[in-house]
């Protein structure tokens, strides 16, 4: 073989290389962009299936006009296990802060853990934030699920 | 004939030089399409997983707040990050409109992340803007819609 034949072998061995590079580049992008996509679309379905799974019903609302605390039960009616950090509370339109929240019970029981079970009560007692009486009570759940009540009941 | 073989040997080097600089320049646009596709598919994958609702009271759109020393009822939207991945909690990277209308940055009084440090998956951010009900107006139908970089929702209420 002389040096031109050479050369075209090498430049095309060389080409041939780069050709190899450049698509294990490719297969290796487009994989992991899919496998990436794929987890956040799983995620997204589980959300979504969770949250249509999801119901809650404030079932009492009490006022203690004396402690100046709202004290609120609410029943998980969905079939989803629920996460009781994640519960939010709104007062006349006010968001109360956790560090608002003095306790909480879950089917009579202080809540040691986080889960809150589908059929289980969930009672809050949480500081009137607003030093006035409480007429509209929202609590939401962690998927956005939310339910209302303007019957407080002041004692 | 010593001249014939240096100018095949020249020709020779020329070819793989010419393969050479072939070879590198596809080389980076592989690299540079492949990081392209790497970095849309993270942004796609963020933009699923990012998920947010507005769970205001639809009732009670207003708080009683003190902003430059003026006491009075301001829009108060109070957002909950309802994805599975932490958004970003900052003014100018969050837009709200009122009605269709886009509010102007200056009109956002304050966007803090309530109980935690970040806008983590159920966290709440409470979003201030200067607007009172009598600017929004009363006895009528509004719309309020958060957008952020991944995600938006929208609610109605009435004043």
């Amino acid at each position: 073989m002389d040096e031109n034949g050479l050369g075209a072998l090498v430049g095309m061995g060389v080409l041939i290389l780069v050709s190899l590079i450049s698509a294990s580049l490719f297969i290796y992008a487009i994989g992991r962009t899919n496998n990436q996509l794929t987890t956040a679309r799983d995620g997204k379905a589980d959300r979504i299936s969770e949250r249509i799974q999801t119901d809650i019903i404030i079932e009492n609302a009490v006022w203690d006009s004396a402690t100046k605390n709202l004290i609120l039960t609410v029943k998980n009616t969905g079939s989803t296990v629920l996460s009781i950090s994640k519960v939010d509370l709104l007062e006349n339109g006010v968001l109360v802060s956790r560090e608002n929240i003095n306790d909480i019970y879950v089917e009579g029981v202080a809540a040691i853990t986080d889960v809150w079970l589908p059929e289980e009560e969930l009672v809050i007692r949480a500081d009137n934030i607003l030093l006035f009486p409480i007429e509209r009570v929202k609590a939401v759940t962690q998927y956005g699920v939310s339910d209302y009540t303007e019957n407080v009941v002041a004692v | 004939m010593a001249s014939d073989s240096l100018s095949r040997m020249v020709l020779l080097i020329a070819s793989l030089l010419i393969a050479a600089v072939l070879g590198g320049v596809v080389l980076q646009y592989s690299q540079r399409v492949s990081n392209s596709i790497k970095g849309r598919g993270h942004d796609l994958s963020e933009q699923i997983m990012s998920d947010i609702t507005i769970v205001s009271d639809p009732q009670n759109m207003f708080e009683n707040e003190n902003i430059n020393g003026l006491v009075e009822n301001y829009l108060v939207i109070y957002v909950k990050n309802t994805g599975s991945t932490t958004l970003d909690n900052e003014k100018r990277l969050v837009n709200v409109f009122l009605d269709g209308e886009m509010l102007r940055f200056d009109n956002l009084e304050s966007m803090e992340v309530i109980d935690y440090t970040y806008w983590r998956p159920a966290a709440v951010v409470r979003i201030l803007t200067d607007y009172t009900d009598n600017v929004v107006g009363e006895n009528r139908d509004h719309s309020v819609k958060v957008v952020t970089l991944k995600s938006e929702d929208k609610l109605k209420f009435r004043v």
